[in-house]
């Protein structure tokens, strides 16, 4: 469909093109400002670095917070640790004016950190569950022995933990870089102008009020799914890198 | 001779920014924005910045900015929203900045449409509304009565190709108000905000749409995805539909558009239609500057033209059409004015808040009239039910 | 923490306290003395209506003379009638600003049928009343007679009151409170004394120049004093409990976990603002009316007619069913498909793996609405592929109930099952394979090893995944909104439809009704907290088995 030419949407969703033809392709990639710069270029760009900056900032505070609940005895553990699952069971129809007015208030709409925030905080339930899960069955005696070696606690987070949860931490990367890659509507409302928006409101501005341009929302569609699946490519070794045995059971 | 060697630079005017948000995409959008680019070089003091939001961003996200400061001062929409937006207090009245002359200028019927209660809130640029498709390969001359219509459609009906003569979206309420008004069924009765669809012409009109099903000329569940891509792909030679379909067939499809006809007994009516305005927000901080961008978009002629030639837009400016149709060729020709024809016959949408309401419950009178065998009537007054439920009264 | 720091804090406390108390009270009490005024000004709005403007009233008559082809041009031709009488019989024009404003605050009052009430910056007072397609505004510029607030003989006080309360805590917290309380009351009497004073005489002003109802006075009401009270207390305990060691254990306690705290500081903080203020404004919205941007508070009406009525054939429990079952089998596949998938992977590693590993993954990074509508049209009754390939041609799957719900559930479990693929993959290879070769030596054969050693193994990691996957798919609206919406009429909605129909759809009649979007909300909340405490137990004990 991507491959077919004209805006029809054609009678099946067909894998296989009747005609090759990038005209499509080149209309998306190929958008431009009225200044000639290269506008398509921009937006990849912006969603690049919001994508990146949310899965940096994600993992970064899964890790840490999951770590935390995972190893510490404090108080408040239980009641914070089922806050996040707490906030997740809202449903989030109506969070947009709520967001908007608290972003606004911190000067940080049409900004790339409103976003990053709202994005990694939006991630940060699933990873940080996920993590501590994953944290827990990592036994304590290995940490305790560094411990008494004389090692803070945090250069054992880092060198000692982290590697061993690679495949977690994988997983939480991906899914904060999916969740900020792939989300519309508050990146579209929160941001000012075209030249700021990113991929995904791109790839709604070809849905109109009573027609959808067919031929460029395919294109655009698998334009915007390569780089996830690249990412997945790329993060799924760590994701089966597997541990030596006996280093961690034994 | 340290001075000499600075360039002296040019003194900066101070520039007021109008922002115009809008949500444009291929030829509209290259039209609008050749008329913003001539707008500015025109005005020196001035300078518009045009922002395209994707359709189904725009709503919200004006919703969310205009009450903060953070809204454009100019927007382009269609006008079935402006009764809650108006409420709500996120449109200028601009009847006080209006002449009568610059209004009669337009097709009146949408002039109207962009007002509510007693205020004026925004400037007609360009109206849409349905009309009968019809495939010239199959169909030289589209049918001008019903039992034309029928004929035809029988004759182009075959189960087994999977080839229907005629296909409109029946269970979609947009799709079913050209056979409402043709039966002179009503929502809302006059001096109303509230709806009252128990009414005779509701029934009747229902009644229609069953005649119409059991003509099998129909697929079991039209959508208007279904009918465009059928008639398309050849399945159909006739569909009801409205403007935006033409960037989809022109080129590709040999047809023609006219007027829906009107259904069996009753008078010719074209259904809703839209009326698609500029529109000035409260919390704009240059509004007169912003007044001087409506009137140049909505009252131009050149800009109008340019609009209804590159954007394809049937334009609500009068002028503009004398101007404009002589240049087209014949076909072009043929359907702009078909579509102004069907626009004579049509109702504007309602634009009372109190409209959101109708739809679902009309869907689900269209759904249980035509699959569950309800009587017209009482599927009429089931709906005026349901929608009395949903305006908690 | 030494005994003088404790103290230096809790006076500062109090300092802050008496400031803020002060500072509302005659704030609340202002604000009742403001209110007489405007309701003033509003009766004699409509008095001026029905009988004309009186000599000393600055009031604006507007009505219409004759009637124009644009009906919203009649404007135009309104007569304006002031005291002063050099604007009598002119029209409004759009020329100057002021006019401009003035016509649009009339078409306010009209349209809303409310008084509109303005406050200016030089303190006066503008009102604009309607009646029909009357229109009469009324200017009030009374300033209040009131003593200037001396700023200066507050702090002295306030001062006073840290100092001597510093002084008894001294001795004990427990007369440092007393001393403090006693200090705050007789502040805030004394101030809002000045103003209690000055409502009375209004009023009974008002009530003796005869002829008029009387305006409703605020006198500040017990929920007032009940509010003031309450803050009294709140502060007296909180007073004693900095003084006493209670305070410092605790402050021990978060030192010793210091480093917990710290980790974990970041992403609460993210996740209390950016997430926990939307939520609790969430669940307050249901509990008021939303039209057109005004709020009421309506109490558990929201409530009430959610769950008495809707304005569909099914009723919200129905909905709820759907949603449960919808849930119930979606997870149950989600696992089942993911999990078997992993399995199949994770067994038979070669170069062909890894790329139908990345194939595997494309439901997941193709955007869930460009698949939901992929798979939309792929049900179609007569231009999708699936009906084509079954031989079912014209069948419409969103006629009936039972296919629309396939037709969402197949599309989501398309969509979802890629997650829980990964979960299995990523907790699949931290399960060491020396176990599996142990249990070979063993002679178990390939059912039991999964029973016994993957399965067990797995929980940890599925169960966060699986809770939260529960959670989702509860709330999933993009399949259920695209693929089936919600058709045969509203027999496949599940509640977050219902919600949003509620605030942008059939809601918008009223501006969007967000009060009982919120209400849906809130059921969702409490049958997904229900769910939580239940699954609780079951996590707890996994995670005890771990220890």
């Amino acid at each position: 469909m991507a491959l077919s030419s004209g805006s029809s949407f054609a009678a099946t969703i067909n894998p296989f093109p009747e005609e090759f033809n990038l005209g499509n392709f080149e209309r998306v990639l190929g958008t431009t400002l009225s200044d000639g710069s290269w506008l398509f270029g921009q937006q990849l760009f912006n969603s690049i670095i919001v994508s990146a900056a949310t899965t940096v900032v994600g993992v970064t505070l899964a890790t840490t917070a999951a770590y935390a609940f995972s190893r510490f005895r404090f108080g408040g553990r239980q009641m914070l640790l089922s806050s996040f699952l707490i906030t997740q069971m809202f449903p989030a129809t109506m969070v947009m004016i709520p967001l908007y007015v608290i972003l606004d208030s911190l000067h940080l709409l049409d900004t790339w950190t409103g976003l990053v925030l709202v994005y990694s905080t939006t991630a940060l339930p699933f990873c940080v569950y996920m993590l501590k899960g994953y944290f827990d069955t990592i036994p304590t005696e290995l940490e305790e022995a560094a411990l008494l070696d004389g090692a803070s606690r945090f250069k054992i987070f880092w060198s000692l933990i982290l590697p061993l949860a690679r495949p977690a931490i994988a997983v939480t990367a991906l899914f904060s870089f999916m969740t900020a890659w792939n989300e519309f509507i508050l990146a579209a409302t929160f941001m000012a102008n075209e030249s700021s928006y990113t991929l995904p409101v791109v790839l709604q501005g070809y849905v109109g009020a009573k027609a959808v341009d067919w031929g460029a929302f395919a294109a655009g569609a698998i334009v915007v799914s390569i780089p996830v699946m690249s990412l997945f490519f790329m993060l799924e070794k760590h994701m089966v890198s597997g541990l030596t045995s006996g280093s961690v059971k034994g | 001779m340290f001075a000499t060697c600075i360039p002296a630079l040019p003194a900066q005017a101070e520039q007021t920014v109008i922002r115009l948000w809008h949500s444009y995409t291929a030829g509209e959008r290259e039209a609008l924005d050749l008329i913003v680019k001539k707008f500015d070089d025109s005005n020196n003091s001035l300078r518009v910045e045009a922002s395209f939001v994707p359709f189904n961003a725009l709503a919200d996200k004006l919703t969310a900015a205009i009450p903060r400061g953070h809204g454009p001062d100019l927007f382009i929409f269609a006008h079935d929203r402006i009764g809650g937006w108006a409420e709500g207090k996120l449109l200028e009245p601009i009847e006080l900045l209006v002449t009568e002359e610059q209004l009669d200028r337009h097709l009146t019927s949408c002039v109207f449409a962009l007002a509510y209660g007693d205020s004026l809130y925004g400037l007609p640029l360009a109206f849409k509304a349905l009309a009968l498709f019809t495939r010239t390969d199959k169909i030289e001359v589209p049918p001008k009565t019903s039992d034309e219509l029928v004929e035809l459609a029988k004759t182009y009906t075959n189960k087994e190709k999977g080839e229907f003569g005629f296909v409109y979206p029946a269970g979609d309420f947009f799709f079913h108000t050209p056979l409402l008004y043709s039966m002179n069924g009503s929502i809302f009765p006059k001096n109303s905000k509230t709806p009252d669809v128990n009414n005779a012409g509701v029934a009747e009109s229902l009644r229609t749409a069953k005649r119409i099903k059991d003509l099998n000329v129909l697929p079991d569940d039209p959508t208007p995805v279904v009918a465009s891509s059928m008639f398309v792909s050849g399945r159909t030679p006739m569909i009801i539909n409205g403007p935006w379909f033409l960037d989809t067939v022109q080129g590709k499809v040999p047809f023609r558009v006219s007027a829906i006809p009107p259904f069996f007994e009753g008078r010719a009516a074209s259904g809703f239609s839209s009326c698609e305005g500029v529109f000035m927000s409260r919390q704009s901080k240059h509004k007169r500057a912003a007044f001087e961008l409506m009137t140049h978009l909505a009252d131009n002629p050149e800009a109008a033209a340019e609009r209804m030639i590159k954007g394809k837009q049937t334009v609500t400016l009068n002028e503009a059409w004398d101007r404009v149709l002589p240049q087209l060729n014949e076909n072009t020709k043929q359907i702009y004015s078909a579509f102004r024809d069907a626009f004579e016959n049509s109702n504007p949408s309602p634009s009372f808040p109190n409209m959101n309401a109708v739809w679902g419950p009309m869907n689900a009178a269209l759904y249980n009239t035509l699959h569950k065998g309800a009587a017209p009537k009482d599927a009429a007054a089931d709906a005026q039910k349901r929608i009395m439920k949903a305006l908690n009264k | 923490m030494k005994q003088n720091v404790r103290l230096i804090i809790s006076g500062i406390f109090a300092f802050g306290l008496t400031y803020a108390l002060g500072f509302g009270a005659q704030s609340v009490i202002k604000g009742q003395f403001e209110q007489v005024e405007v309701t003033r000004a509003i009766l004699d709005a409509h008095q001026a209506l029905k009988s004309g403007p009186s000599d000393k009233q600055n009031v604006t008559i507007v009505k219409e003379t004759k009637s124009a082809k644009y009906h919203f041009l009649n404007k135009r031709s309104y007569e304006v009638n002031t005291v002063d009488s050099t604007r009598a019989g002119t029209v409004l024009t759009g020329e100057n600003d002021q006019d401009k404003a003035r016509a649009d605050r009339h078409s306010d009052a009209r349209r809303t049928k409310k008084p509109v009430v303005q406050r200016l910056a030089d303190g006066s007072v503008r009102v604009t009343v309607a009646d029909g397609m009357k229109t009469s505004e009324i200017l009030v510029n009374e300033s209040l007679p009131i003593v200037p607030f001396s700023w200066g003989i507050f702090f002295t006080i306030s001062i006073c009151l840290c100092i001597a309360s510093v002084f008894a805590a001294k001795k004990t917290p427990v007369i440092g409170s007393v001393v403090l309380l006693a200090g705050l009351a007789i502040s805030t009497s004394v101030l809002g004394s000045q103003y209690l004073g000055l409502s009375a005489a209004e009023a009974s002003e008002f009530l003796s120049a005869g002829g008029r109802r009387a305006p409703v006075v605020g006198i500040p009401n017990s929920s007032f004093w009940g509010t003031l009270a309450a803050i009294y207390l709140a502060g007296a305990i909180a007073l004693v409990f900095i003084a006493t060691s209670a305070f410092e254990r605790s402050l021990d306690s978060i030192q010793r976990s210091r480093e917990a705290y710290v980790a974990i500081s970041p992403a609460m903080l993210g996740l209390f603002v950016l997430v926990g203020i939307p939520f609790v404004v969430g669940i307050g919205l249901a509990f008021f009316r939303h039209v057109h941007g005004d709020y009421s508070f309506v109490g558990l009406d929201n409530f009430r007619q959610i769950l008495t009525g809707s304005e569909g054939p099914h009723s919200i429990f129905y909905t709820l069913v759907v949603t449960v079952i919808w849930t119930f089998l979606n997870v149950i596949l989600h696992l089942s498909v993911g999990l078997g998938f992993a399995l199949l992977l994770h067994k038979h590693a070669s170069g062909w793996t890894r790329i139908y590993r990345v194939i595997l993954i494309i439901p997941w990074a193709v955007p869930a609405y460009l698949t939901a509508l992929i798979w939309r049209s792929m049900f179609d009754a007569d231009i999708g592929v699936i009906n084509r390939i079954l031989g079912l041609e014209g069948m419409s799957w969103m006629h009936d109930t039972l296919t629309a719900f396939c037709a969402n559930l197949i599309t989501n479990v398309w969509l979802g099952f890629p997650f829980m693929m990964v979960v299995c993959l990523g907790a699949l290879t931290s399960i060491p394979g020396d176990l599996y070769d142990a249990a070979d030596v063993d002679g178990a054969n390939g059912w039991q090893k999964f029973t016994q050693i993957t399965l067990p193994l797995l929980k940890p990691a599925l169960l966060p995944a699986t809770i939260l996957g529960s959670i989702w798919t509860f709330n999933k609206f993009e399949v259920i909104y695209l693929v089936s919406e919600g058709r045969p009429d509203g027999g496949t909605d599940i509640l977050v439809t219902e919600a949003y129909r509620w605030a942008f759809e059939r809601g918008l009649a009223q501006g969007g009704a967000y009060g009982k979007a919120a209400a849906c909300s809130v059921i969702i909340f409490l049958v997904l907290l229900i769910y939580g405490w239940m699954t609780a137990r079951v996590s707890r004990s996994a995670e005890e088995a771990l220890r």
